[in-house]
């Protein structure tokens, strides 16, 4: 398989073109792979609708029955049901850490204990959100995997 | 059938809840009948009851003790832990007493076992919590290091 990679900064967006003479297993892993890296979610904010990229996202919260989708700056609301947001990010490093948040394990830069024993996750832009006990388990296996798979 | 009313759900988060009501229906029915293990009966008794004792406090405090009382507030809740730890303790301690009182009724028991068996239970509770708190400060030692992990190998990229 040929690979070829150009740079072009004029660029309005990145694409990917893909080039087949077959769609086998490698080029149909190599459409996921691009889906994934892009998956994107149509939230809303102030009336207005907006394409946040699930990279992008801190994590999610439900609140008042409805989702509530952090950015590093920024928050946007999602229409849709929590669980049917945590089988949508399941396959993008998302987990459930309490009853109402989903995190992305991406974007976790540390879990403390407080002197309460409750323990919290510190994203990257410094916000705390606490990890129930019932998820404890599942977000360790989840961070233990994701290192083990990146290293 | 909907997991959250199965048999194999209820299994799984009451399991704990079910081993201590069975070693209690047996610790009165071995009371009761006092000719199933007669000549170690207070023998088997002790070690059945200090297993089942130090087996069930952590998780009882943990999480069977949540379900059993079915009390979400004290679950989210910032002061879960002393909350939690002390009501347990002071859970655990009640049947423990109360069925050395019920043990009573059927054999005669050594002077001073309700004090014996305070002590014993608050040495063994308050070491049993230290170890689950050591563990827990262990686990998120690890899982800070995999977290470093990442975010070094997200830079990198």
């Amino acid at each position: 398989m040929k690979l070829t990679a150009r740079k072009d900064i004029a660029l309005d967006d990145d694409y990917v073109d893909v080039r087949y003479r077959e769609l086998t297993p490698e080029i149909h892993q190599i459409f996921q792979i691009c889906e994934d890296a892009g998956y994107i979610l149509l939230c809303e904010k102030e009336g207005a609708q907006y394409r946040i990229d699930a990279n992008d996202v801190l994590y999610v919260e439900w609140v008042d029955s409805r989702c509530c989708v952090y950015t590093k700056d920024d928050v946007f609301i999602m229409p849709a049901p929590l669980k049917q947001m945590e089988e949508t990010l399941a396959g993008r490093h998302f987990i459930r850490i309490s009853r109402n948040v989903l995190v992305n394990v991406f974007k976790v830069q540390s879990v403390s204990n407080g002197l309460n024993f409750r323990r919290t996750a510190e994203m990257v832009n410094g916000e705390k959100i606490i990890i129930s006990r019932h998820y404890r388990g599942a977000l360790s296996k989840a961070i233990e995997h994701l290192a083990e798979e990146m290293s | 059938m909907n997991k959250r009313y199965s048999w194999d759900r209820f299994f799984e988060g009451n399991k704990f809840v079910l081993i201590c009501v069975i070693f209690t229906l047996f610790v009165i029915a071995e009371s009761v009948t006092n000719s199933i293990f007669d000549t170690v009966a207070y023998l088997n008794f002790e070690f059945v009851f200090w297993t089942i004792a130090l087996l069930s406090a952590p998780v009882f405090t943990f999480s069977a003790f949540q379900r059993l009382w079915q009390s979400n507030y004290i679950a989210e809740r910032d002061y879960l832990f002393w909350v939690s730890f002390p009501l347990h303790y002071l859970y655990s301690l009640v049947l423990i007493m109360l069925i050395t009182f019920l043990h009573g009724f059927f054999e005669q028991l050594p002077q001073g076992v309700y004090l014996t068996r305070f002590i014993t239970f608050t040495f063994f509770y308050v070491l049993v919590t230290i170890g689950a708190i050591v563990l827990d400060l262990m686990q998120t030692e690890k899982d800070n290091k995999n977290l470093s992990k990442i975010q070094s190998k997200l830079k990198i990229q």
